[in-house]
C-alpha cells in the first residue's frame, strides 16, 4: 500500500494539488454563501423573535422593556388569539385529510393507464403555481352569494350558500379553495410514489388471487407510506401557517374573526399594531406547536413495512 | 477540463459569491446638499411630485432632491427601521393617522419656525391638520387631502322616479330614498341596493365614527385621550341607525358586493366614498352617470365627515446642513399654486383655506366642489392604535349584523376594548 501511494504521488503531479483542497473543503466553501444567507435570514431572526417575546416593544420607539412572561400570560387570556388557534386547528383538520384523499384518488386514476397523462398533470398542477392573489380574487367571485357562479348552480337545485359572507361557512370555503390549490403538488408526488412500486409485487398479488381492492389496501397504500408521511408533514406545516388565502379572500380575517389564523394575527399584531413583543410571543407558540406536531408525526407515522 | 482550469473555475464562482455578498448593503455616498425623500408608491402622485421637484431644482440649482418610492406594503416597516437606525431620509410622507405615533416616537421633528408661523399655519390650513399638531407646534404639511361624500347614480334615481338633481339632504331622506331605490326578488334577496351602507368595511367605519356619530351629537374622545365618549345613548342610537340599513330596512346586506364594486357595477344607487373614487370610476366605469353630494346631515342638522390626508414631515435624521433646505422644499411644494398643480394630477383637494373662495378653481373642477365645501368640517380624531380601533368597531357592527347582538352591548364591548388600548398607548 505504502509503495503504491508513493508511486501514485510521484506519477501524478496533480494528485497533490487535489488533496490540498479536498472535495470536502470545496463542498463547505460552496455551502458557506447559502448557509450564511440561511443563518442571517432564518436562524438569527428566529432567535431574536424568541428574545423579543419577553419584551414589550412598540416597533416605532426605541424603548424596549423586559416583561418576562407577561406576553405569554396575556396571550392565554386573549380571546382573539385563542380563536385564531382554534381556527388554525380547523383549517388543518379540513385541508390535510381532504387534500390527501383527493390527490391520491386523482393520482390512482392518472396511473391507471389513461391516455394523455401529461396533459392532465399540467391541468392539475396549474393551480399550484398560480399566484394566490389572482386565485383568491377569482374564487371570491365564484363564492359571491348574490352574483357568484356557484350560487347560480346551487339555485338549480333550490339551494343557496353565503360562503365567505357567513361566520359558519367562511372557514370551510377558504379551506376548500386551499385543497383545490394544493392538489396538483400532491398528485405529482403521489404519482412518483406509485410509479416507484415495482410491478413484480402486483404480479405476485395477482397470481395469489388478490382483487383490486385488496391490492390497494395491502400493497399500494403500505408501499406509499413514505409518500404519505412526506405529504402529511408538509400539508400540516402548510396549514398551520395558512395566511395568504385569508389575506386574499377576506376582509381582515372576518366576518367576526371567523377565518383568522394564527399567522394572520401575528401579522396584524406585529406589523399593523406594531406590538412586536406580543407578536413574537405568538410566533414562538406557533413554532413550538409546529415542531411538536412534526416530531410526533415522524415518530408515529414512520413504520417500516417489510415484504 | 484539466484541474488547473477547474481550480480557476471554482475560485471564480466563489469570488463571485463573495463579491456580490460584500456589495449587497452598499450605500451610495451622499453629495453635499441632497434632500432625500421617501414616499409610498402611487404612479400619479410620484409623477406629480417629480414635476414639483423639477421646479424646485430650477429655483435652487445647487440643491439636489432625491426621491425614492416604496410599495405601500413595506413602506411603514422600512421607514421606522431606517429612521431609528439613522439611515432614513430627510423628508417622509405619512398618513395623518400615523402622525401621532411618529411624533411620540421622535421620528419626525417640528417645523423649524417661530411660534407665530405655527399660528399662521393654523389659520391657513383646514382644521384637519390638527393630526400633525402637538405641543403647540405643527410637524408636517400636506399637499392635498380628501373626505367622504355621497356618490349617487343619477340614472338609477330617474328609474326609481326620484329627481336626480335632489340627492338626500337629511338622514330621514337618505333612508326613505334608499328604500325607494332598493329592488328585492321574490325570495326577499336584494337585486339592487338603494345605498351600500351598514357594513364596517371599506370607508364604513370611518363614516360611522367621524360622520354619523358626530352628526348624532356624540363626542368622540375625552380631552386627555384616555377614553372614548361614544358609548352613550346617542351613540347607540347612531349605531342602530347605521346598521339599520341592513337589519331594519333591508336596503343593503352583508352578502351583497362591497360598496365600491356594487356602485361601480350599478348594483347600488348610493355609496359613501372619497375623491379617490372619481379616478377609479373614470377608469373602471367610464359610462356611469353619477354625481357627488355632501353627506346627508342628521335631523339636528349637524354637518360632519371623515377627512384624511398625507403630510410631509422632516425626520429626526435630517442634518443641520440639510434642514433649512428640506424645510424650504416642503414650504415650496405646499404653496397654494403647487397644491393646485398637485390636484390636477392626483385628484386630491388642496388643503389651504384659500380654495374655499377660489371660484375659478371650483369651476374648473366641478366634481371636487363637494369635497372642498366639506373640508371645514372634515374630522380625523386621535385613534392611537388604528388597527385595534377599527377591529373593535368592526366587531361591534358584525356582532349586530351576524349575531343579532343589541347595539348597546356591542358598542359597550367595543368601548372597553378601545379604552384599554387608549390607556396603555401613550
Amino acid at each position: 500500500m505504502k509503495t503504491d501511494l508513493h508511486l501514485n504521488n510521484q506519477n501524478n503531479k496533480h494528485h497533490f494539488k487535489r488533496n490540498a483542497l479536498s472535495i470536502n473543503t470545496w463542498g463547505i466553501l460552496f455551502i458557506i454563501p447559502a448557509a450564511t444567507f440561511f443563518l442571517v435570514v432564518n436562524i438569527i431572526p428566529m432567535i431574536y423573535a424568541f428574545f423579543l417575546s419577553f419584551h414589550d416593544w412598540n416597533f416605532l420607539s426605541s424603548k424596549m422593556t423586559y416583561v418576562f412572561l407577561e406576553n405569554y400570560i396575556n396571550l392565554l387570556k386573549d380571546p382573539l388569539f385563542l380563536k385564531s388557534l382554534w381556527n388554525t386547528f380547523l383549517y388543518t383538520l379540513i385541508i390535510v385529510p381532504l387534500t390527501l384523499a383527493f390527490s391520491l384518488f386523482c393520482a390512482l386514476l392518472l396511473n391507471s393507464g389513461i391516455k394523455h397523462v401529461s396533459f392532465f398533470r399540467v391541468i392539475y398542477f396549474i393551480p399550484f403555481i398560480t399566484s394566490i392573489i389572482a386565485v383568491g380574487y377569482i374564487w371570491k367571485w365564484l363564492y359571491d352569494p348574490t352574483f357568484g357562479i356557484l350560487n347560480y348552480m346551487l339555485a338549480w337545485i333550490g339551494l343557496s350558500c353565503p360562503f365567505l359572507k357567513s361566520t359558519i361557512t367562511s372557514l370551510p370555503s377558504i379551506a376548500l379553495m386551499s385543497v383545490w390549490k394544493s392538489l396538483g403538488f400532491n398528485i405529482i408526488i403521489f404519482l412518483a410514489g406509485l410509479q416507484s412500486i415495482p410491478d413484480t409485487v402486483y404480479e405476485a398479488a395477482r397470481i395469489d388471487g388478490a382483487n383490486k381492492w385488496r391490492t390497494f389496501w395491502k400493497i399500494t397504500l403500505p408501499l406509499l407510506n413514505p409518500t404519505v408521511i412526506f405529504l402529511t408533514v408538509m400539508g400540516i406545516m402548510h396549514s398551520l401557517k395558512i395566511f395568504s388565502e385569508i389575506f386574499a379572500m377576506t376582509e381582515s380575517g372576518g366576518p367576526l374573526h371567523s377565518t383568522q389564523s394564527v399567522v394572520y394575527r401575528i401579522v396584524e399584531t406585529s406589523f399593523k399594531s406594531y406590538q412586536m413583543g406580543y407578536g413574537a410571543a405568538m410566533s414562538t407558540i406557533l413554532f413550538l406547536i409546529i415542531i411538536t406536531v412534526t416530531i410526533i408525526q415522524m415518530k408515529i407515522l414512520t413504520k417500516k413495512f417489510n415484504y | 477540463m484539466n484541474s488547473k482550469l477547474k481550480f480557476i473555475f471554482r475560485i471564480s464562482i466563489l469570488l463571485f459569491f463573495v463579491i456580490s455578498l460584500a456589495y449587497m448593503p452598499a450605500y451610495t455616498q451622499e453629495k453635499p446638499i441632497t434632500i432625500n425623500i421617501w414616499r409610498h408608491h402611487k404612479d400619479t402622485e410620484i409623477n406629480a411630485l417629480k414635476d414639483l421637484i423639477k421646479r424646485f431644482e430650477k429655483l435652487h440649482p445647487k440643491i439636489k432632491v432625491n426621491l425614492l418610492s416604496f410599495p405601500f406594503s413595506v413602506f411603514t416597516t422600512k421607514l421606522a427601521i431606517a429612521i431609528a437606525t439613522n439611515k432614513g431620509p430627510d423628508i417622509i410622507n405619512i398618513h395623518n393617522s400615523w402622525a401621532r405615533k411618529y411624533i411620540k416616537a421622535g421620528l419626525i421633528i417640528p417645523i423649524p419656525e417661530k411660534p407665530a408661523y405655527h399660528e399662521k399655519i393654523k389659520k391657513d390650513f383646514f382644521p384637519m391638520l390638527k393630526s400633525f399638531y402637538y405641543n403647540e407646534a405643527y410637524y408636517g404639511l400636506p399637499l392635498g387631502g380628501s373626505n367622504l361624500s355621497l356618490f349617487y347614480n343619477k340614472s338609477l334615481f330617474k328609474k326609481a322616479g326620484l329627481d336626480p338633481q335632489h340627492p338626500p339632504r337629511t338622514h330621514k331622506e337618505f333612508v326613505s330614498m334608499a328604500k325607494k331605490l332598493t329592488v328585492h326578488d321574490k325570495a326577499g334577496r336584494i337585486l339592487l341596493s338603494g345605498a351600500a351602507i351598514g357594513m364596517p368595511n371599506g370607508q364604513g367605519w370611518n363614516y360611522f365614527i367621524e360622520g354619523v356619530l358626530r352628526q348624532f351629537g356624540v363626542s368622540i374622545i375625552s380631552k386627555d385621550l384616555k377614553s372614548v365618549l361614544w358609548n352613550s345613548p346617542q351613540g347607540i342610537k347612531a349605531l342602530r341607525w347605521y346598521t339599520g340599513f341592513i337589519k331594519e330596512h333591508k336596503i343593503y346586506s352583508q352578502t351583497f358586493p362591497v360598496a365600491d364594486d356594487a356602485f361601480k357595477l350599478g348594483l347600488s344607487a348610493m355609496m359613501i366614498s372619497g375623491s379617490w373614487s372619481i379616478g377609479q370610476l373614470k377608469k373602471n366605469a367610464p359610462n356611469l352617470n353619477y354625481a357627488i353630494a355632501p353627506l346627508p346631515a342628521s335631523n339636528k342638522n349637524i354637518r360632519a365627515t371623515y377627512g384624511s390626508f398625507w403630510g410631509n414631515a422632516l425626520t429626526s435624521n435630517v442634518t443641520d446642513e440639510v434642514r433649512p433646505w428640506a424645510w424650504e422644499f416642503i414650504k415650496f411644494i405646499t404653496t397654494y399654486e403647487n397644491m393646485k398643480r398637485w390636484t390636477k394630477k392626483t385628484g386630491e383637494v388642496p388643503m389651504r383655506r384659500q380654495v374655499l373662495n377660489d371660484t375659478d378653481f371650483k369651476k374648473k373642477n366641478p366634481l371636487l366642489v363637494t369635497f372642498i365645501n366639506q373640508l371645514p368640517y372634515s374630522h380625523s380624531s386621535v385613534k392611537k392604535d388604528e388597527t385595534l380601533y377599527k377591529s373593535a368597531i368592526t366587531e361591534a357592527m358584525e356582532q349586530i349584523i351576524y349575531n343579532d347582538m343589541s347595539p348597546k352591548k356591542a358598542l359597550e364591548q367595543a368601548a372597553r376594548t378601545v379604552n384599554k388600548m387608549l390607556r396603555k398607548e401613550k
